[in-house]
């Protein structure tokens, strides 16, 4: 396989990315007539897009596949996401994905020469988890469709979701844990907080997301296989015994399945998403063709509707990307410990993000309302995602630097 | 501890993740979508669904997701309610029919014309004509071939600003059927001995006592004379009826209007019957002792009854004791294939009952109905009026009948003031009179 790779020219993965960017965006123009529509908001995000794509591609090195890969996948991944929500919905994501590219960029500066020595960014990422969790638990409130939750919180016209930062911080902050067992045991307390934090938000994603960082981390960053056995154990009984006791969790995993049961009077966004993917069949009603009233970019079942509008190919397409984002970050050799935690629970979270967030809108997993990043709408999910991309990348870059030396 | 062997492992983890998501993902699609096909996922107005559906004339009543005349047909052709929480809806229970052939590749998305239902409805200007006849009342009007079973009306009419609601008020709901009901008590009578039918009762200006000390009063009366069964029918009398409900076996009445499909002493369930998916008919009757059961007898209290019941033993009478079960679906065409459907028959009375009934009910709608209601060129061969108290000092009303042209019909106009069923009937008679010429 390497040796393949090794043979193709170095321009071919950009010059296929790029041909799919332009491609898409075409065919989403031509093919959507969504009222509210905002295709100028959208042509020029996409541009910038591919301009980013390409600068991007350049500054990293051509000649590393894997990086290149890495990239080509996330530019994809925002592009499917950017024609959802700006061609179909409105023009807000533009914003967002402005600001999320920014964030990626602000991220990868501020940390790509810390990392190497992280301990000093223990105290400020601890505190910040700390202190999104208070503002969270303080001011958290929850919407109109779902007022028990207290999720967001809003500053004057802009609404936010801490859980989507913690996470991030979390992820920075178990990274800069592993030289020290005190600060691992510290680090996974405070994963066990946000779990907890998360249940009583009404958050069961969150929950979930932050178990699977607790089950990741106690696994690498315990040197104790009794601790790590117990910690997993105790994680997992945890998780469950919080899910019967707490009854919004227990009535989220009771009407997990029964979309289809009453379909004909369900108005949910599952039931409305399994009817646009039974009509949509497995090749795609088209972009903006969806021939029920199939839910946009105004929910959160974005990978699902990937697959009503574009079929099976939009689908493997979607997964593929992640599965590249995954498999292309772990794989290029995170050059550390802090590094490679980094990259492995970035990939972890996306992953487990799009499984949540499309299993859930078939119904097959509690709908947790988790997003996918990058495709589903959400300006919080976004910028976060903007965080991860910087975050992977300055975990990528000591390596990208020692190979540019090499080559040099 | 991060060894190159966890890294193998969670490398596995991350892989497996994906696959099972997109395999899980594509099962589950495949599933949902042999689920929902074979009940006919397309359901009406909120999906669009393909097809079209036809009135007797050809007039289109709905096409892909358009309905047409919804506010004259109700819920029969498919529902409005968002909700889609009915069952009457046709686009629902014929989804397969209206659509193409599934594809699990395409769905719906990329098919050809659907297919095509031919119904046996009257023209949507026949239907808003009798609309305009209730003058802004509600009501129903329902009317059948009840040789081959063909619907030709299931009018529903909610006057303007009163349509929060489409249910169709021939299939949702069942009426008091008022003295209508008394050619149905004749007819059980008659099943149990021919003989019940040349009773003559006196209406003298006595009430009819009960057995249990009640009196039933005679709303025309008292006549002041003994009637015989065709006097009794023409002048409505509950004295005469009463007296013969009276002398029933409680058994064999409660077997005659099972036998009906009348739901006896149970609540009333939404079944089907034929094509139509109808609120059953129910009656009260475990004495005919009591006052309040033999006014039940005589359409009043407790039993309630479906148009469509009712214009099917009209229907029975005027057939020596068969009618057909509802049939509204004439013609499926799809995929350059027509097939005709047709409509089973049932027995309800027996040849002699239908024909000793028939007769008398004809005579009495000659001697006492001319010149109430108009029959056009005598299109109307038996009626039968029928009101029924709300409370309120208001009242509904009601007709059943038979006309020339082997239809059967029931008419009901809730709070129906100073309009009566029999205006109704009227206009009815002179519509079908003109698509029959005309056709």
């Amino acid at each position: 396989m390497k040796r393949i790779a090794d043979k193709l020219p170095d321009w071919l993965l950009p010059l296929l990315t790029v041909g799919f960017l332009t491609t898409f965006s075409a065919w989403v123009i031509i093919s959507g007539d969504q009222p509210g529509a905002s295709y100028l908001s959208f042509l020029l995000s996409e541009t910038l897009l591919v301009g980013v794509y390409l600068a991007a591609v350049l500054y990293f090195e051509k000649q590393n596949l894997p990086i290149t890969a890495l990239i080509s996948a996330l530019a994809m991944l925002l592009t499917i996401g950017n024609g959802y929500q700006t061609a179909f919905e409105s023009g807000s994501h533009a914003l967002h994905l402005c600001l999320s590219l920014s964030a990626a960029a602000a991220f990868y500066l501020l940390f790509r020469r810390r990392l190497v020595d992280g301990d000093k960014l223990f105290r400020p990422a601890f505190a910040a988890v700390i202190a999104l969790l208070l503002i969270n638990l303080i001011f958290g409130k929850g919407t109109a469709s779902s007022p028990q939750s207290r999720l967001w919180i809003y500053i004057g016209g802009f609404s936010l979701q801490p859980m989507e930062f913690i996470r991030v911080a979390l992820v920075l902050l178990a990274a800069v844990s592993y030289r020290s067992r005190r600060k691992a045991c510290l680090f996974l307390i405070l994963c066990g907080v946000c779990v907890l934090v998360s249940f009583l938000l009404h958050d069961l994603g969150s929950a979930a997301l932050g178990m699977l960082l607790l089950l990741l981390d106690s696994y690498l960053l315990l040197d104790s296989r009794a601790l790590t056995a117990g910690l997993i154990l105790g994680t997992i009984a945890g998780f469950i015994l919080m899910v019967l006791v707490l009854p919004y969790a227990r009535m989220r995993l009771e009407q997990t399945g029964t979309a289809l049961e009453s379909i004909g009077n369900n108005t949910t966004q599952q039931g409305l998403m399994i009817r646009s993917l039974a009509a949509a069949g497995l090749r795609g009603s088209g972009l903006g063709k969806g021939l029920l009233e199939v839910p946009l970019a105004s929910n959160d079942l974005a990978c699902a509707n990937v697959q009503a509008a574009l079929g099976l190919a939009g689908a493997l397409l979607l997964f593929g990307s992640y599965f590249t984002v995954a498999s292309q970050a772990c794989c290029s050799g995170a050059p550390t410990p802090a590094s490679y935690l980094i990259v492995l629970q970035i990939s972890l979270l996306i992953c487990a993000q799009a499984m949540l967030n499309y299993l859930g809108g078939l119904d097959v997993l509690p709908f947790t309302g988790i997003c996918a990043v990058g495709v589903s709408s959400g300006g919080s999910s976004l910028l976060a995602f903007g965080g991860y991309i910087g975050l992977m990348l300055a975990a990528l870059a000591p390596k990208l630097n020692t190979e540019r030396r090499e080559n040099g | 501890m991060i060894t190159e062997k966890r890294k193998r492992y969670l490398a596995v983890l991350l892989a497996a993740l994906m696959v099972i998501c997109v395999v899980t993902g594509i099962v589950t699609t495949l599933h949902n979508d042999r689920a929902l096909t074979r009940t006919g996922f397309q359901r009406n107005a909120l999906s669009g669904a393909k097809g079209t559906i036809l009135a007797r004339d050809g007039t289109v009543l709905y096409h892909e997701g358009t309905f047409y005349y919804d506010k004259l047909c109700g819920d029969l052709i498919g529902s409005r309610d968002a909700a889609n929480s009915n069952v009457n809806s046709m686009t629902l229970n014929y989804a397969a029919e209206l659509s193409a052939p599934y594809s699990i590749w395409t769905g719906i998305a990329e098919m050809n014309e659907g297919g095509t239902i031919q119904t046996s409805l009257l023209p949507p200007d026949a239907m808003e004509r009798l609309t305009e006849a209730f003058q802004g009342r509600s009501g129903a009007v329902y009317a059948y071939d009840y040789r081959t079973g063909e619907v030709l009306l299931c009018l529903s009419v909610r006057p303007e600003g009163n349509a929060s609601s489409d249910s169709n008020l021939v299939l949702n709901r069942d009426y008091a059927p008022g003295s209508t009901m008394k050619v149905l008590l004749m007819a059980c009578a008659c099943e149990q001995d021919p003989a019940n039918l040349t009773m003559t009762a006196d209406c003298t200006g006595e009430a009819y006592r009960c057995k249990s000390g009640e009196s039933i009063l005679c709303s025309h009366g008292p006549h002041g004379y003994s009637l015989n069964c065709v006097e009794a029918l023409g002048n409505s009398c509950n004295c005469y009826f009463a007296t013969l409900a009276g002398t029933l076996d409680r058994q064999q009445l409660a077997e005659s209007l099972q036998k009906i499909g009348v739901c006896v002493n149970a609540e009333a369930e939404r079944v089907a019957l034929g094509d139509l998916r109808r609120l059953e008919s129910s009656v009260r009757l475990t004495s005919l002792n009591d006052g309040h059961q033999i006014w039940g007898m005589l359409g009043q209290g407790d039993t309630q009854m479906s148009l469509i019941d009712l214009a099917r033993v009209a229907g029975a009478i005027a057939n020596d004791g068969e009618a057909a079960d509802p049939c509204i679906v004439m013609q499926i065409s799809r995929d350059g294939t027509n097939e005709a459907t047709q409509c089973s028959t049932r027995r309800l009375f027996s040849n002699a009952t239908a024909d000793s009934v028939y007769d008398l009910w004809y005579s009495a709608t000659e001697r006492y109905y001319r010149g109430r209601i108009r029959t056009v060129d005598d299109s109307i061969l038996c009626a039968k009026t029928g009101t029924a108290q709300t409370g309120n000092g208001k009242h509904n009303s009601y007709l059943l009948g038979v006309t020339s042209q082997k239809v059967a019909f029931a008419i009901a106009v809730l709070d129906s003031g100073a309009l009566s069923a029999a205006d109704i009937g009227n206009v009815l008679a002179e519509e079908l009179e003109v698509y029959y010429v005309n056709h």
